[in-house]
């Protein structure tokens, strides 16, 4: 239990990191015509994935458009907290000596198979990738 | 537990597991109580050869790490574009080993 609690954290500080230098690699204009479309999925089948778009979309957040924002990628808003939040939470776990975060993401992997937020939430999936095919992202 | 039914089990599933765990599992298998031998025999493991084939079809939507029932890294991959394609590389090469951990683990539990 340990260990796996020991590999989450690891791997949340990793994610973390290098989504702090994928976003600054993003916004900040020095590098800006360096970093191109890297999604696999599009280059493969010339169609969007369910989360391309996301850093167009986190970026027009960060800079206040919050509606372009969501018409490039709903999901960026989930992923913008996500990297607002855990950095912090996992920084309160270690120094305090917790394991509340290992706790919270074992409980929200139970609750996501539960069939009243599983259908909901793939349906929501699919739906947003056909409007991102339509779109074009 | 009879050497013979377990042996039988080890030969028969081998591959589902890595074969560092493979000692302990015997040990373990021999010390338990027939009573859950049903238990144990009901159990379905993953297939890592099915998982390398999601990985590498469908790797960058997550649905690898959903199969092996890691549903939080597989939400992770797929609102990642699968770890903008480095992490879905990655798990080409470590989904196997994953899968044969999973199923180590699902074993553990029953043992418990």
């Amino acid at each position: 239990m340990l260990e796996r609690r020991r590999n989450l954290y690891g791997l949340l500080a990793l994610f973390c990191v290098a989504g702090y230098v994928w976003m600054t690699l993003n916004i900040d204009r020095r590098f800006e015509t360096h970093v191109g479309p890297v999604c696999v999925f599009k280059k493969v089948t010339t169609l969007p994935c369910p989360s391309c778009g996301s850093t167009r979309s986190m970026k027009a957040i960060l800079e206040g458009d919050l509606v372009a924002g969501f018409s490039w990628n709903p999901m960026g808003y989930l992923l913008l907290v996500m990297l607002l939040v855990v950095p912090w939470w996992l920084l309160y776990d270690l120094l305090m000596k917790r394991d509340t975060l290992h706790r919270v993401y074992r409980q929200a992997e139970q609750m996501v198979l539960k069939p009243v937020i599983l259908w909901p939430g793939l349906l929501l999936v699919v739906a947003n990738w056909i409007w991102n095919i339509v779109k074009g992202v | 537990m009879d050497s013979a039914k377990v042996d039988m089990f080890m030969l028969a599933n081998a591959k589902f597991f890595e074969s560092h765990h493979l000692m302990q599992l015997r040990e373990q298998l021999l010390a338990l109580d027939d009573s859950k031998w049903v238990i144990v025999q009901s159990i379905s493991f993953y297939d890592p050869t099915t998982s390398i084939i999601v990985s590498i079809l469908a790797g960058t939507l997550g649905i690898d790490r959903f199969l092996i029932g890691d549903t939080g890294l597989g939400i992770g991959k797929l609102l990642t574009c699968g770890g903008l394609g480095i992490w879905a590389l990655v798990d080409w090469f470590l989904i196997m080993g994953a899968t044969r951990e999973k199923n180590f683990f699902k074993l553990q539990q029953v043992l418990y």
